[in-house]
């Protein structure tokens, strides 16, 4: 009788389900997507076009979104995989070509651009030693002189080498020991962006946040700080939307000021910020809030604008019109899979604004058929018959059997009811059960004094010997279970 | 003969009503008595007596008389249990007379008598294997001698043990249904000797007559507490109450423990798993008060009713079904055997409660498909739901479909209940738990003052007063003092501190 074994392959199962659906809250090592394989395909054609969707961003992150959207997306595979092999080639980094080119190779075999150039990557290799050997003997010099300034721009520098070359965790290493050298304030600033966005890029979510917060705690000029509120706001969003917290990322992002622009291009651009807190808020948010918050924050305005789909769903949502607020998301479902910090949270996001659409739409009623409600959230399925085995009837049934839904289903008459609310009788039910529950609990703690008091607590046994030597091997048995040394003598069976 | 008569008659209880004798006068009178007759000659004539004496009126005398009878058969016969003791014959219904018409403050002076009568009648019915005659019995002396039934005596899980031997549980129902707060003690506390009160005073609760010296009840252990209370849950189950047989299990469970956990506790929480699951369709949260290291101890010992637990509460029957039969001998070792098969027909009737908070209304054919099981054909699923409504558990009804095909239609109505039949149960409800909560409130009470009275408590006040003697504080009021004592100390230690 192994009765592990079940929990066991319970554990096992429930992580493989947590990456399948690829939610769930910040997981460090699964989340740099371009570590692990694809977890997502889509089909679908999305509505940008790469060539000028990747313009917008520069640095590192332009191969991560292109080889996401390679690996991803199977109508723009090949193109953008191109775009990432040239993109991997122009830098420095050899083991981001190399994986570009093996994944074109998957994609497109007889490609010409699929066969690795190992010139090219030998060639790289040496240069990238004999700088690494030089940065690292200049800062050793430096440290020798004992000048702070020159061993934090050596620092730096072997910093900056690191992260081009793709070595994240020598990179953020170096940018940390800069600490000790920052005489300014404005050094510290630029330190700690550094860090942050090598945190963004190796997925190092609390350590984005904790450095975000050094980064607001820091005493500096006014203009600077200012100059760092956006920056900071949309990093500090990035993190929660991949902890999970949605409420704090729309929050972060409704916060981040609009003189962003493209300044932030290497981590992510306006329409990002737009879009991501778009769907935060969304998901996250009641009707009031996101008319209030949303729709009427001057300054978010500004990120809107360049999204004018986002603004719209949202529109459409707080005027209680949530067929084409969810149409508008599903049309843009295929972009958001293909974003590089969506990706995981699509699924969830979505579903929870579909769950809200439902509840809110249900708010008026004491009754509605279903057709009209499958009219409304899943028009696919509205030819099928109405009853239990219809898709929409079973996300009916699983939102009311966890809580979500108050209200039940008639089959009979295929209505969905809600429940009438009784308060007196809530009320006095609720009584009841307090007072019962108090008395228990009360007897028990009464109950437990008065048997220290008697002195009747449980014991290791003081029996005399001659009893137990007369049952010797009951006794035995009983101890190896667990101690135990007493003897359950006359209960007997009900 | 007849003076002895004279003698033992001395002292009634009707005659100290009429006469309106004093307390002191009384106590003295039946201390006198007691020695009187524990002193006299043994070879008196007690079958004159005990036939001339009236057991309600002269409770002393009688149940004197009647040990005293009894030891002499027991010695004579060269037996615990002589013939004349057996159901039915003359002894036994002596004894049973007595015991249903005592008078309770007489019977404080011979505690001891008293339970041994009670022990040697139980032994009798239980000879005889006729423990039913027994409970009757001593569940109306029980009352008779405390009607609040707040202490723990020897008496109490004898009395358990013949009912759930005889199966006669409802009989039960009166004593268990009072929640029992104290236990004896050994020692008296010290306050106690000031509180000059004749023992047959109306005024002495029977609180007071805890400790040991009193005889009412056997030198308890914790096996015996802990066992009565499992006794009492077991009642409980047979009467498929689960909610009370929980708490029960809880107070068995939630047992204050030194270094080691008792086999009893580890019992009562196989039993504790089971109930929950059979009265709330999941496992409860286990009370706070018991340790995290005793519950570990409780959950690897209990190991396979754990997994039966999970299994029933993901709604997994197969699973079930499996666990089920994979522990078969567990369960019987355990003498749960009862327990585990009563899970089948929770499992299927929190099913339905769950439908019912999901559809208000839906045909037998799809229940089958929602239920998750091949519950068979939908007669059956009728038949299954015809009975959870007869019995009260779901408000639902059933409708015979004619037009469409011949299928079961099955309404769940959450339509409340007519107003005045309503409000009136809950004002009934709310009463009695009104009264629970006052016994326990009470009890609560009772124990804070007993402990703050208590010997540990007055030895530390004394101790910390001798600390601080150049305050001069000299102690007037001992409750007082305790908070004043309790300051000093932390004064004290300051002064420590910064020397």
């Amino acid at each position: 009788m192994d009765y592990m074994q079940p929990d066991a392959f319970d554990t096992a199962s429930s992580q493989n389900a947590g990456q399948a659906a690829g939610v769930g809250s910040a997981d460090l090592e699964n989340m740099s997507l371009n570590v692990t394989g694809p977890l997502v395909k889509v089909d679908d054609p999305p509505k940008f076009e790469l060539e000028s969707y990747i313009a917008n961003y520069t640095g590192r992150t332009r191969f991560n979104r292109l080889f996401l959207i390679g690996t991803c997306s199977t109508y723009l595979s090949v193109e953008a995989l191109k775009a990432a092999v040239a993109e991997a080639k122009s830098g420095r980094d050899v083991t981001r070509y190399e994986r570009a080119v093996r994944a074109l190779a998957e994609v497109t075999p007889n490609d010409p651009e699929a066969i690795p150039d190992t010139n090219w990557a030998d060639r790289m290799k040496k240069s990238v030693k004999a700088e690494t050997d030089r940065l690292e003997h200049e800062l050793r010099g430096y440290k020798n002189n004992l000048i702070k300034e020159s061993i934090r721009m050596g620092n730096e520098d072997l910093g900056q080498h690191y992260s081009q070359i793709g070595d994240l965790s020598s990179a953020s290493k170096a940018f940390q020991r800069m600490r000790d050298f920052c005489t300014t304030p404005t050094h510290i600033a630029s330190m700690l962006l550094k860090i942050i966005n090598l945190s963004i890029e190796r997925g190092d979510w609390l350590n984005v946040q904790s450095n975000v917060i050094r980064l607001r705690n820091l005493q500096s000029k006014q203009e600077e700080q200012a100059k760092n509120q956006p920056k900071m706001s949309a990093a500090l969003g990035l993190s929660q939307l991949h902890s999970g917290s949605y409420l704090d990322a729309a929050n972060s992002f409704l916060g981040t000021d609009p003189s962003l622009g493209d300044s932030y291009n290497e981590v992510l651009t306006s329409n990002d910020v737009a879009v991501y807190g778009g769907l935060c808020a969304l998901a996250s948010m009641d009707r009031n809030d996101l008319q209030r918050r949303v729709l009427d924050n001057n300054s978010f305005r500004n990120f809107l604008e360049l999204e004018p789909q986002i603004r719209r769903a949202i529109s459409f949502f707080c005027n209680s019109k949530f067929r084409p607020c969810l149409e508008i998301l599903e049309a843009y479902q295929a972009d958001y899979l293909l974003d590089v910090h969506l990706q995981r949270h699509v699924h969830t996001l979505y579903s929870r604004i579909r769950t809200k659409s439902i509840q809110q739409y249900l708010l008026p009623y004491s009754r509605v058929t279903l057709e009209s409600m499958t009219k409304m959230f899943a028009p696919a399925a509205s030819a099928l018959p109405t009853n239990t085995t219809s898709p929409f009837v079973q996300e009916l049934i699983g939102l009311i059997q966890d809580g979500t839904l108050d209200a039940r289903i008639d089959l009979e008459k295929n209505v969905l009811v809600t429940n009438q609310v009784h308060l007196r009788k809530e009320v006095q039910e609720s009584i009841i059960n307090n007072l019962e529950e108090y008395t228990r609990e009360a007897h028990l703690r009464v109950l437990r004094a008065n048997i220290i008091q008697a002195g009747l607590e449980v014991r290791a046994d003081d029996r005399k010997p001659s009893r137990e030597e007369r049952k010797p091997h009951d006794d035995r048995g009983k101890a190896s279970e667990g101690g135990l040394w007493n003897v359950f003598s006359r209960a007997s069976g009900v | 003969m007849a003076e002895l008569l004279s003698h033992v008659t001395s002292v009634s209880s009707r005659l100290r009503s009429v006469d309106k004798i004093s307390d002191d006068r009384y106590d003295c009178q039946l201390r006198d008595l007691v020695t009187y007759i524990k002193q006299s000659d043994k070879n008196f004539d007690s079958e004159y007596l005990l036939n001339n004496l009236n057991p309600s009126h002269h409770t002393l005398s009688y149940l004197l008389m009647l040990n005293f009878k009894i030891k002499y058969l027991q010695n004579k016969r060269r037996t615990v249990l002589p013939e004349e003791l057996k159901p039915g014959n003359d002894l036994w219904v002596k004894a049973v007379l007595f015991f249903r018409t005592f008078d309770p403050i007489q019977v404080r002076y011979a505690g001891g008598e008293w339970r041994q009568l009670i022990e040697i009648i139980g032994q009798a019915a239980e000879a005889t294997a006729k423990p039913f005659l027994a409970v009757q019995v001593i569940r109306d002396a029980m009352l008779r001698l405390d009607p609040s039934s707040g202490i723990l005596t020897s008496v109490h899980i004898i009395f358990l043990r013949l009912s759930l031997l005889s199966r006669s549980y409802s009989y039960a129902l009166p004593v268990i249904g009072k929640p029992v707060i104290w236990f004896p003690t050994g020692s008296v506390q010290a306050y106690k000797k000031y509180i000059e009160q004749p023992l047959c005073s109306e005024l002495v609760s029977m609180d007071s007559l805890l400790s040991d010296s009193f005889g009412f009840s056997a030198k308890l252990t914790y096996r015996d507490h802990t066992q009565y209370f499992l006794y009492g849950a077991m009642v409980y189950m047979a009467l498929k109450e689960w909610d009370k047989s929980l708490h029960w299990l809880s107070i068995v469970i939630s047992s204050p423990v030194n270094d080691s956990v008792s086999k009893i506790m580890v019992e009562a929480y196989k039993k504790w798993v089971l109930v929950s699951l059979l009265g709330h369709g999941k496992l409860v949260t286990a009370p706070k008060i018991i340790s995290s290291h005793v519950l570990k101890v409780f959950q690897s010992l209990a190991k396979p009713y754990l997994s039966l637990s999970e299994a029933f509460e993901r709604n997994d029957l197969q699973r079930l079904r499996l666990e089920a039969d994979v522990g078969q001998s567990i369960w019987r070792h355990d003498n749960n055997e009862g327990l585990v098969s009563q899970l089948f027909h929770a499992h299927k009737s929190f099913l339905f409660l769950k439908l019912g908070r999901t559809f208000s209304a839906l045909t037998a054919a799809d229940v089958a498909q929602q239920a998750f099981t091949p519950l068979d054909s939908s007669s059956k699923i009728e038949e299954f739901v015809a009975a959870l409504v007869m019995s009260g558990s779901l408000r639902a009804t059933l409708v015979h479909l004619h037009g469409r095909g011949n299928g079961t239609m099955l309404h769940f109505s959450r339509l409340p209940e007519p107003y005045i039949t309503r409000e009136r149960c809950m004002r009934t409800q709310l009463a009695k738990e009104g009264r629970a909560l006052e016994i326990i409130t009470n009890g609560a009470d009772q124990c804070s003052n007993e402990l703050m009275m208590g010997n540990e408590n007055l030895q530390l006040v004394s101790k910390n007063q001798k600390w601080p003697d150049t305050l001069g504080k000299d102690g007037c009021n001992i409750i007082g003092e305790a908070d004043g004592g309790g300051y000093e100390i932390d004064e004290d230690i300051m002064g420590d501190n910064s020397k």
